[in-house]
C-alpha cells in the first residue's frame, strides 16, 4: 500500500509496531476511521456507562507505546509518539491529549483496593461466599 | 450493618468495619440458606447504565472528624486532580467546608461534592448539553461538548465544579480533564462500573471514621437504604427539591 521510492525505500511515516500481534480492527479500516470509533465509543462509554467496548483510547495509548531514551513511554511532545508520527507526516493536528493522558497509567492501586471483600458489605454478602 | 453505622468516631479498621457488617449481614439471612446476589452491581460488558440503580453516598458527619482530609487527597489523587498552589483556581472535587451547627458542635466540617442530583441545575442550564445525567443517576461532564462557559458553576448551589484554568498533565486514563473544561466530582465512574467503590469512601473507611457508605439507594437491602431507613439524615438545600444523591447524616 505504502508509495515506494524506485530505490525501495518507504515515502510513508515510521510507525512503531504495537505490541500486541493485530490491532482491534483491519489496519487500512483502523488508518481511515479510527477517530470516528475513538468518539463513538467514548461517547457511548461517557453517557450510556457502556465498557468494555473494543475501541478504547486507553488501549490504543498502551498498546502502541514507543519506549524513549529512558525507558519510559515517550508522550505526545515527543515526535517519535505513535499518534504523532502519522499525525506529523499527514499535517493534521489532534487535540486529543490536551485532556487525555498521551502515556499509559502508572498502576498505582494497591492490591488491597482492588480486593472484593471491602465490597462485601454492601452486597449483602458474608466474607465466605 | 446498623451497629456499624451507629459507631461512634473510634478508628475504624477495616477488620472491626468488615467484621460488624458482616455479622449483621448474617442476621438477615435464613439459616441455611445462602443469599447470593450481586444485583445492583455487576453489569456486563457493553451493557448499559440502567436506572434500576440509583448511586449514592451517606455521609456521618459524626464520624467525619474536623481537619480530617483523607477523602480530599484520596479522590484528587485517584482522579489526577493537581494543585498548581493557587487555591482560588485549583479544580476541587471535594472541599471540606465549615458549618455552623449548635450545642456540642457549634461549628464543624461537612465534605461537600457533587451531590448528583435528580434533577440537575446543572443539566438544564448547560447550553450544548455537555452536563450531563447519566440513567443511574451520576452527573457528568462530557467534555467533548463542553465549551468551558461555566454556567453550570453558576447554577449548582453547592459549588461542586471546578473550571479547568491551566493545562493539565499527568492526567488519569479513566478521568481525562483538561483546559477550559468544567469538572466534577464523578462518583468514580470508572469504579462504580467495575464493582468497586469511589476512591474516598474507600480511604474513608480503611484510614479514617468511617463516616462514607456507598450503594444503591434503590436496592431496598443495600446498606445505604437501610442506613437511610433506620436513621434521619438530610439533603443539603433539601428545599430546592432536587433529590440529592448525597444525604447526611448529624447535620442539624
Amino acid at each position: 500500500m505504502m508509495t515506494q521510492l524506485a530505490n525501495g525505500a518507504d515515502l510513508g511515516p515510521e510507525i512503531f509496531q504495537g505490541k500486541g500481534s493485530e490491532c482491534v480492527a483491519e489496519s487500512e479500516f483502523m488508518r481511515i476511521n479510527h477517530m470516528n470509533v475513538l468518539v463513538h465509543q467514548g461517547e457511548e462509554t461517557l453517557r450510556e456507562g457502556i465498557r468494555g467496548g473494543n475501541f478504547s483510547l486507553k488501549e490504543c495509548i498502551s498498546c502502541h507505546v514507543v519506549p524513549g531514551d529512558d525507558g519510559k513511554p515517550v508522550a505526545f511532545d515527543s515526535e517519535r509518539h505513535f499518534c504523532r508520527s502519522c499525525h506529523d507526516y499527514a499535517a493534521v493536528s489532534i487535540d486529543c491529549f490536551t485532556c487525555h493522558n498521551s502515556v499509559p497509567d502508572v498502576e498505582e492501586f494497591t492490591e488491597k483496593s482492588q480486593n472484593l471483600s471491602i465490597m462485601l458489605p454492601f452486597l449483602g454478602l458474608t466474607e465466605n461466599e | 450493618m446498623n451497629d456499624n453505622v451507629d459507631r461512634k468516631c473510634e478508628p475504624c479498621d477495616r477488620r472491626t468495619f468488615l467484621g460488624g457488617a458482616i455479622s449483621a449481614a448474617s442476621l438477615t439471612i435464613a439459616p441455611g440458606v445462602t443469599l447470593f446476589s450481586i444485583p445492583s452491581f455487576a453489569r456486563k460488558p457493553g451493557e448499559r447504565a440502567s436506572n434500576v440503580n440509583r448511586w449514592g453516598l451517606l455521609i456521618d458527619i459524626n464520624k467525619c472528624p474536623d481537619g480530617c482530609n483523607e477523602c480530599v487527597k484520596a479522590c484528587h489523587r485517584e482522579n489526577g486532580v493537581k494543585s498548581h498552589g493557587r487555591p482560588e483556581t485549583d479544580a476541587k472535587w471535594i472541599r471540606k467546608i465549615t458549618v455552623s451547627g449548635s450545642g456540642r458542635r457549634p461549628e464543624f466540617e461537612i465534605p461537600v461534592m457533587c451531590q448528583h442530583c435528580e434533577n440537575p441545575p446543572c443539566v438544564d442550564v448547560c447550553p450544548t448539553g455537555a452536563s450531563m445525567k447519566r440513567a443511574d443517576g451520576i452527573v457528568l461532564v462530557d467534555k467533548h461538548t463542553c465549551i468551558g462557559c461555566r454556567y453550570c458553576m453558576i447554577a449548582c448551589p453547592y459549588k461542586a465544579r471546578s473550571f479547568v484554568h491551566e493545562k493539565t498533565t499527568g492526567q488519569r486514563s479513566f478521568a481525562p480533564r483538561g483546559k477550559g473544561t468544567v469538572e466534577s466530582c464523578t462518583l468514580c465512574v470508572h469504579r462504580v462500573d467495575q464493582n468497586r467503590l469511589p476512591a474516598c469512601v474507600e480511604r474513608c473507611q480503611e484510614k479514617a471514621g468511617g463516616a462514607m457508605i456507598f450503594g444503591d439507594i434503590n436496592d431496598k437491602n443495600s446498606a445505604i437504604s437501610k442506613a437511610l431507613r433506620k436513621y434521619p439524615s438530610k439533603e443539603i438545600r433539601g428545599d430546592l427539591n432536587l433529590k440529592l444523591g448525597v444525604r447526611y447524616r448529624g447535620i442539624p
